[in-house]
């Protein structure tokens, strides 16, 4: 065998797997929030698949026409894919993930150079709230300055030819090797055929008791859960208090009097005698940056002064947008400004299609008794039997319903005939 | 007296209605109370007028 052609190959392949293990384990500085509500740090070669226009193999290309995150990942939502970024120079340095991405889901292939962005994915949001957001800060490929081409083998003389053109699509330009074979590149992501949006099915969930003995008693409870601890598990099922929006100096007396209300109608779940899988739990999200112990303080049984405006203040929005979401992905028609209280069993299903979601809305509460009201029904109806969740009525829920209508113009009405 | 008078059965069978709207529903304040009685008569006479016009034809 020519050692020189050895020596020459080996280098190259060694140099192939640096660069592919390498960018394997690094991040391409996107982020989605899942359908768990964390944060998931995209791949290069994911986020080439999400947001390069064209999608290379070896034989051929085709427009990349993914539609949706979970066509890039399973654990991610059924919604449209798009990103933050925040302008052009964002973009270039997207640009080069995304081709750096291509470089190693199709093992080096020279189409990767043409790949481009597909800007209409792209919105510049740098305040507002955003699925998916790119920070450069995150990335940690190298900048593809230069990669290492392969050496161009000839069959009399073997001579290794590294590129020295200075435009970025050169920097990714490869001679095809065919005689030095590749290692096995396992954990390479196939490229993605774009396929109609759908939800992939999910290994069947760890069997629940609310699923499989409807008959066992339930119990409804409260906690307060950071995102990291979100969804909870093990529970038979789990809801949230989700709101639209956060609190404002006009409305924070009405968000503390449904925490109060929450506080008082829901037994706080590590005190219940339950186990937790016979729990229905409703989560109040708090945000990770919160005061120290504060999870801890609000997690009990007595209530004391102070607790619901540290849950109001430290409300995780972005967690009750995701759960908003999925229950519409689920069907539910949510209007109104909230807030809204929303279920799943078993939870493990949360963020599919087919699962029953309970869902009270909120919207008309205005006082603490309503508030209360409310919540005496979500318990009982979450401690009732999920398979008639999807009906969604029940006198309760209408007798409430038009108690909240009768009372706020009934006083419209005495006001205007004077009376009141 | 007279123009109670006016509201006849339907209007009568209105403010019964309504009776049992308000002891069903129990608002917390006299304006849900009136306006379960207005709604509840307003639509038992409309309902009453209708069926009237039904077998006048």
């Amino acid at each position: 065998m020519d050692v020189r052609k050895f020596v020459s190959g080996s280098i190259f392949t060694l140099a192939m797997t640096s660069i592919i293990t390498g960018a394997l384990a690094q991040g391409s500085g996107v982020t989605v929030i899942s359908n768990l509500g964390n944060e998931v740090a995209l791949s290069p070669a994911q986020l080439y698949r999400a947001l390069g226009d064209r999608l290379v193999t070896r034989r051929d290309v085709i427009g990349n026409s993914t539609l949706n995150w979970n066509q890039i990942d399973p654990t991610l939502p059924a919604t449209r894919i798009s990103v933050a970024s925040n302008g052009t120079a964002d973009e270039a340095r997207m640009l080069d993930v995304v081709r750096q991405g291509c470089m190693i889901a199709t093992s080096g292939s020279s189409g990767c150079a043409k790949v481009r962005l597909r800007t209409k994915l792209l919105i510049q949001d740098n305040i507002g709230y955003a699925e998916a957001r790119f920070d450069p800060q995150r990335v940690s490929l190298p900048a593809p300055a230069y990669i290492p081409p392969p050496p161009a083998i000839t069959a009399s003389t073997p001579t290794t030819t590294p590129s020295t053109q200075a435009t970025p699509e050169a920097t990714y330009s490869y001679t095809t090797i065919t005689s030095t074979p590749l290692p096995p590149l396992s954990p390479i992501p196939k490229p993605v055929v774009a396929v109609p949006a759908r939800i992939v099915e999910a290994p069947a969930p760890n069997p629940v008791a609310v699923a499989e003995t409807p008959s066992a008693p339930v119990f409804a409870t409260r906690l307060f859960a950071q995102r990291e601890d979100y969804p909870p598990a093990n529970f038979a099922a789990y809801g949230i208090v989700a709101f639209e929006t956060l609190a404002t100096s006009g409305d924070k007396e009405r968000y503390k009097s449904i925490c109060e209300a929450y506080f008082s109608t829901l037994i706080d779940s590590g005190s219940s005698d339950a186990e937790v899988e016979r729990q229905m739990v409703t989560v109040w999200p708090i945000i990770d940056d919160h005061p120290d112990g504060l999870i801890d303080r609000l997690n009990t049984e007595v209530r004391e002064d102070g607790m619901c405006e540290d849950a109001v203040k430290f409300y995780d929005l972005a967690i009750a947008r995701v759960a908003i979401r999925h229950a519409k992905l689920a069907g539910i028609e949510l209007s109104g400004p909230g807030p809204f209280l929303l279920a799943w069993a078993p939870g493990e299903k949360k963020g599919r299609k087919d699962v029953a979601v309970l869902v009270a809305d909120l919207g008309g509460v205005k006082s603490e008794a309503d508030a209360r009201e409310a919540l005496r029904i979500w318990r009982e109806d979450i401690e009732g039997d999920p398979e008639f969740w999807k009906n969604g009525f029940s006198v309760l829920k209408l007798r409430a319903k038009l108690r909240q209508l009768v009372n706020r113009y009934g006083n419209d009405l005495m006001k205007f005939v004077g009376a009141g | 007296m007279g123009d109670l008078g006016k509201l006849g059965v339907s209007g009568a069978v209105g403010i019964m209605l309504g009776i049992v709207a308000i002891l069903w529903i129990k608002p917390d304040n006299a304006g849900g109370s009136a306006l379960l009685i207005v709604i509840c008569t307003a639509f038992a006479i409309t309902v009453g007028a209708i069926i009237k016009a039904i077998r006048r034809r």
